[in-house]
């Protein structure tokens, strides 16, 4: 189930990075980017939470982020 | 006096350590500062800064080394001056000022952190603001807005605010999290609108770049290519938008977890992701609008939406949203700090929840968000002074030694030296910003300086005596 879960959410990253770099070598139209990264939008969030649960936050001093 | 004691708990992720030494088995590993600094700077206003640099007749090689050498200045800030204080001293910036200047001046020092937080939170909340604005159609404002321009505007500022309010004053935990699982996703994002947005730009060399960008800036300044920041000024701005973070010390808190100072180190994933990357990829998403669509509107969630679509507008409105909470919940928390000296039982939710309806107030000016060049200089320029008093009296007073500093009580709870050291040189910058037009990002050195000057210059006496 875990491996799984990580084989979907990093498909959501290369979903959302990968795309560009072949609108950039005029492999694929815009449109078919803007699909693309919805669908890894779609993949990373409905994974990723369940991978991260288990794990400590990763806030190392939750009041204390920067801003900018 | 005794020594503050380690605490005890180690498993605890919720054991902040507020006043109390970091025990060595809470200690973190380096992996979890690359990590969380990568994360942290990919933000909402990163989305305003690049095309801010275009709009202010920046040139492209002035924008890649400036930001190259002024980004790696702040790490080295952050490496030399912040991360070995704070792996020795093992405090909060907050109980670390406190031992030097007393509760009392922590407290004024925590109300103008709490009152620039909202003005920043505003920006951020402006910048979801135009993302979420896009499928109603809503009328965006323009750069020459200061004031909102619609009532749609307006009501959905106000929506955005509200909703960010009232989630940051039930708690932090949650968004926190979101903003961990979001992090990864929103760098990628950044790095798909600036090779999409360069593609767009059509261009087979540097110099049809370079001319192309020319071009941009022109159409922006409709007809002129007068640039109000050169390399200089792209470099100071680089290292001091995060003044109160490494030289203003406010890293302590986050580097006394740390095993070694070398970690300080992983400030570079945050700066040359967040403050590099992104912030190049944002501005070549406004090229690519003006050359598309003729259009010089700084505007993030349009911007976005024309180069990558809906995945685009929630990264704005993600990158905002998750941004602009912990900003909330810090003022709010600067306030309670405030008000529980009159008021002892203020919770911090409701603190929390007037510091975003103050951030949701100033987000419903857009000027906060297109004058975010300044009010990020004036905001390094008022609290980055504070870290050089942190500076000289770890290194002069206590000579780098943790267990004077652990041991040292404050004289006064409000300590007037400390005070002076720290207004004069910020009331010179502000004079010269508000009324001789200097700019903002010039002063944060200097007062860092002159703050450290005065303050062993006030405290000569107990400071190398001692």
């Amino acid at each position: 189930m875990k491996l799984a879960l990580k084989t979907l959410s990093r498909l959501g990253l290369a979903f959302t990075i990968i795309p560009s770099f072949l609108f950039l070598f005029d492999l694929i139209r815009l449109e078919t980017v803007k699909l693309a990264m919805i669908a890894g939008v779609v993949l990373w969030f409905a994974t990723s939470p369940f991978l991260q649960a288990s794990a400590a936050s990763r806030v190392v001093h939750s009041e204390n982020q920067d801003n900018l | 006096m005794p020594l503050p004691k380690p605490a005890r708990d180690s498993s605890s992720s919720s054991n902040e350590y507020e006043r109390e030494l970091v025990s060595k088995n809470s200690l973190k590993g380096a992996n979890k500062f690359w990590g969380m600094y990568a994360g942290e700077h990919a933000a909402g206003t990163e989305f305003m800064i690049g095309p801010l640099f275009l709009l202010s007749g920046v040139s492209l090689q002035n924008i890649f080394l400036g930001l190259l050498f002024g980004n790696l200045m702040a790490v080295l800030s952050w490496r030399y001056l912040c991360a070995p204080i704070a792996t020795q001293a093992r405090l909060t910036l907050y109980y670390h000022l406190e031992k030097i200047a007393g509760k009392w001046l922590v407290l004024l020092y925590n109300l103008a952190n709490g009152v620039l937080f909202c003005f920043l939170a505003g920006a951020m909340i402006t910048v979801s603001a135009t993302a979420v604005g896009i499928p109603f159609n809503a009328p965006m404002p323009s750069i020459e807005d200061l004031y909102p321009n619609s009532i749609s505007f307006v009501v959905i500022v106000l929506a955005v605010g509200v909703v960010i309010s009232i989630v940051a004053s039930l708690g932090y935990e949650t968004v926190a999290k979101f903003a961990n699982i979001a992090a990864p996703w929103m760098v990628l994002v950044f790095l798909a609108c600036g090779i999409v947005s360069f593609k767009q730009l059509d261009v087979s060399s540097w110099s049809t770049l370079n001319a192309l960008w020319t071009e941009s800036i022109a159409f922006a300044q409709e007809g002129q290519t007068e640039s109000t920041m050169g390399f200089w000024s792209v470099f100071l701005f680089a290292w001091f938008c995060n003044a109160a973070m490494h030289v203003g010390m406010s890293d302590l808190s986050v580097f006394r977890f740390a095993k070694r100072a070398s970690y300080g180190w992983a400030t570079s994933a945050g700066m040359y992701v967040g403050h590099y990357m992104a912030w190049i990829a944002a501005a070549f998403m406004l090229a690519a609008q003006i050359k598309l669509l003729q259009d010089a509107n700084p505007v993030p969630g349009p911007m976005a939406n024309n180069v990558t679509g809906l995945a685009g507008i929630i990264c704005v409105i993600v990158a905002g949203w998750t941004t602009a909470n912990p900003t909330i919940y810090r003022a709010g928390l600067a306030f309670q700090g405030m008000i529980q000296t009159f008021y002892p039982r203020v919770s911090r939710s409701k603190t929390t929840f007037v510091a975003g309806l103050v951030a949701t107030f100033a987000g419903v000016f857009p000027a906060f968000a297109w004058k975010l060049l300044g009010f990020v200089g004036i905001y390094g320029t008022i609290l980055a002074p504070i870290g050089a008093i942190i500076f000289c009296d770890w290194h002069f007073r206590c000579k780098g030694n943790a267990d004077t500093l652990h041991r040292s009580q404050p004289a006064t709870p409000f300590n007037l030296t400390v005070l002076f050291a720290w207004l004069i040189p910020v009331g010179v910058a502000l004079y010269f910003i508000q009324y001789a037009g200097v700019t903002p990002w010039a002063f944060p050195l200097p007062c860092w300086i002159a703050c450290g000057a005065l303050y062993l210059l006030f405290n000569r006496k107990t400071t190398f005596a001692s």
